[in-house]
């Protein structure tokens, strides 16, 4: 979320909206959303429906999998990182500058 | 006699075993049985020896004999507490403590059923029992009730680490290999809508954001950790 934050002023020039979900409850979100200094929303999917709707309920960790979505105006999916390369955002971006500027 | 001289176990000793250590092995196991008789000469308690060895290739109908040509490619064994199993060889050469051993476990390729029964005996739980016991008959006959003992203890202390292993090594290997859920939203797909609470329990909704912004949505697995 660190480098979400680092990256959101280039994200929201390029008009895109960071959303960070996890299933942590919206106390914790809270809490850790003010010790790291992240000004995006956190979203509670406390219970873990959306994680499950999105097939990312991992059952070992009883949490969902790190996965990185962009999705652009229409609700379409146009980019999907998985664990390890969705920490680094980098290429969503990238990705939001150019369609940016595609317009 | 003193009461604790008295050797209340009779040794578990099979007759076979000085035979084994007399046997003309070839190659290997020759080598390694000679390896314990050095340092007999120094102070016969044989602690700085490995525990276990990568002599003898028993079958699974547990012969005493140790299999002259089985598994002489090992090199030899490097320290205590190698755990039985799949990619037991690597370990031989690559780990050489339990502490060290655990993580590559963890992480490491534990699907199968991995005690199986040959290659426990082939490396494990046979062999170092004919080790132990041969070198018991080798104190008996040169040390005192002393030695004896000790010997004894070194003993009873390589099974318990055998067993400590065979269990733990039990857990592990019943342990199912990491699954990762599969995205059912891909590329392409219309995300899925969803109204959530957010870090202030005000309601977000992907919907909101329809026509006007991307969105980069982005699953983490728990507050207070990286990423």
């Amino acid at each position: 979320m660190q480098n979400f934050q680092q990256n959101l002023e280039k994200l929201e020039a390029a008009d895109t909206q960071v959303l960070g979900v996890s299933m942590d409850s919206m106390f914790s979100n809270n809490a850790w959303a003010e010790k790291i200094g992240v000004s995006f929303p956190l979203l509670s999917d406390w219970g873990g429906e959306v994680t499950r709707e999105y097939g990312l309920y991992n059952p070992q960790y009883k949490a969902a999998r790190r996965v990185n979505y962009l999705i652009d105006k229409e609700g379409k999916v146009v980019e999907m990182q998985l664990d390890s390369e969705a920490i680094d955002p980098t290429k969503i971006v990238t990705l939001c500058e150019r369609r940016k500027s595609e317009k | 006699m003193e009461p604790d001289q008295v050797n209340v176990l009779s040794p578990p000793v099979l007759g076979d075993f000085e035979q084994i250590q007399d046997a003309e092995e070839p190659r290997l196991p020759r080598q390694l049985w000679r390896n314990i008789g050095e340092s007999d000469q120094l102070n016969r308690i044989y602690l700085d020896l490995a525990f276990f060895h990568s002599i003898t290739a028993a079958d699974p109908n547990v012969g005493m004999h140790p299999e002259a040509h089985a598994r002489s490619d090992f090199s030899a064994a490097k320290a205590i507490a190698q755990p039985l199993g799949e990619g037991h060889e690597q370990s031989l050469t690559q780990v050489t403590s339990l502490s060290e051993r655990v993580p590559v476990y963890m992480a490491g390729d534990v699907d199968a059923p991995i005690l199986d029964l040959r290659k426990a005996t082939s490396f494990g739980i046979i062999s170092p029992a004919a080790s132990f016991m041969g070198r018991l008959t080798r104190q008996n006959i040169r040390g005192g009730e002393t030695q004896m003992r000790r010997g004894l203890l070194v003993s009873a202390l390589g099974m318990m680490v055998l067993g400590g292993l065979a269990s733990v090594h039990g857990l592990w290997g019943q342990e199912k290999k990491e699954t990762m859920p599969e995205p059912t939203v891909k590329v392409g797909d219309m995300a899925p809508d969803f109204t959530l609470r957010g870090t202030h329990g005000q309601q977000v909704s992907l919907h909101d954001f329809r026509g006007k912004k991307n969105v980069a949505l982005a699953f983490y697995i728990f507050a207070f950790t990286g990423g």
